[in-house]
């Protein structure tokens, strides 16, 4: 399978006075699973939509395989971004929604999953928060495209679902490249390659988890 | 081949439909207030009814984007840009209202 890079750098991010980005380099390849952590405000969100091309800082430059990309999601193929406040429409049919994200060769796949199945005649406003989010987060997962960005997935998702997504993501971490933020960063430990504290504007690699405590991430 | 590219472009339109159901249907509220207009004064009130969609148009685009912008990733995520999407959105809009006027003239003639 060919390997694909993304790459983000020159990223210049300011809201108002306040530097949120300034000094970023980020690359992913298919088949790594990228996590970022970073406290409240740290500019995680922003980074990822930066990625995504919905947002444009002062300067960056976002490129797959050294090609720059001013508005990367209006390329065909390459990424697919799950905001952290929602993506579907509540009066949208699950199974209409599984048509449009996912193509014909896992469509067989989500329709038949047990969470899913019970649900995919009703409309996406009547499932639980939870439910809404395993929805939303496979949608992305098992989109044909090379890249998926994620800003909490496992928000509001229970446990048991978290653990399903967690072997979701991994399976398809085979042939994409995934990068991911969380709060809820114990899920993230367990399945991320390589990992990232975003910290006064700037990335900083994470090796485990007593990186995250020395910097103050999470308590001891 | 051609299968696919019927599907993709049938999906764009349904995209497209929901799109018209989820944001633009809401200026249809401003196409209601032109037709009362147009029959009490015909051919002359054209151009208000045009600065009535106009400023229609604008305050919905406006209140989306104010109140709905997150909405939009769901677009996003299947390849419609911003201007993609209001391009659309202005060309329904003004097809809507070639379409009044058609129907005006129609029933002023009958």
């Amino acid at each position: 399978m060919t390997k694909h890079l993304l790459e983000i750098d020159s990223v210049i991010l300011r809201y108002g006075e306040r530097d949120i980005l300034s000094n970023v380099y980020l690359k992913c390849e298919t088949g790594e699973l990228i996590a970022l952590f970073g406290r409240n405000g740290a500019g995680k969100s922003s980074l990822l939509k930066l990625i995504f091309g919905s947002l444009h800082g002062e300067s960056q430059s976002v490129r797959i395989d050294k090609k720059y990309h001013h508005q990367l999601y209006t390329t065909s193929g390459n990424i697919r971004f799950l905001p952290q406040s929602g993506l579907l429409p509540g009066n949208l049919k699950v199974a209409k929604a599984i048509n449009f994200f996912v193509g014909p060769s896992n469509r067989a796949a989500l329709m038949e999953d047990p969470y899913l199945a019970p649900n995919v005649n009703e409309r996406v406003g009547v499932l639980s928060g939870g439910l809404k989010k395993y929805l939303e987060c496979l949608l992305i997962v098992y989109s044909n495209v090379k890249f998926v960005l994620l800003d909490e997935p496992f928000t509001h998702v229970s446990p048991i679902m978290v653990e399903v997504l967690k072997s979701h993501l991994l399976k398809q971490s085979a042939g994409k490249g995934i990068i991911l933020t969380d709060h809820l960063y114990e899920p993230l430990l367990d399945i991320s390659h390589r990992m990232y504290l975003i910290e006064q504007g700037r990335t900083v690699s994470i090796e485990q988890r007593d990186d995250l405590i020395a910097r103050g991430y999470i308590n001891p | 081949m051609m299968t696919m590219i019927r599907q993709k472009l049938l999906q764009k339109l349904k995209i497209i439909g929901l799109f018209y159901k989820n944001v633009v249907s809401y200026n249809l509220i401003f196409t209601a207030i032109c037709v009362p207009c147009y029959r009490l004064a015909g051919l002359e009130a054209i151009l208000p009814m045009f600065w009535i969609k106009f400023f229609g148009f604008a305050l919905v685009a406006y209140m989306f984007y104010a109140f709905k912008a997150r909405s939009l990733y769901f677009y996003y995520n299947l390849g419609f840009s911003l201007k993609r999407l209001l391009a659309i959105a202005i060309i329904i809009e003004a097809a809507s209202y070639l379409l009044l006027i058609r129907a005006g003239l129609y029933f002023l003639k009958t």
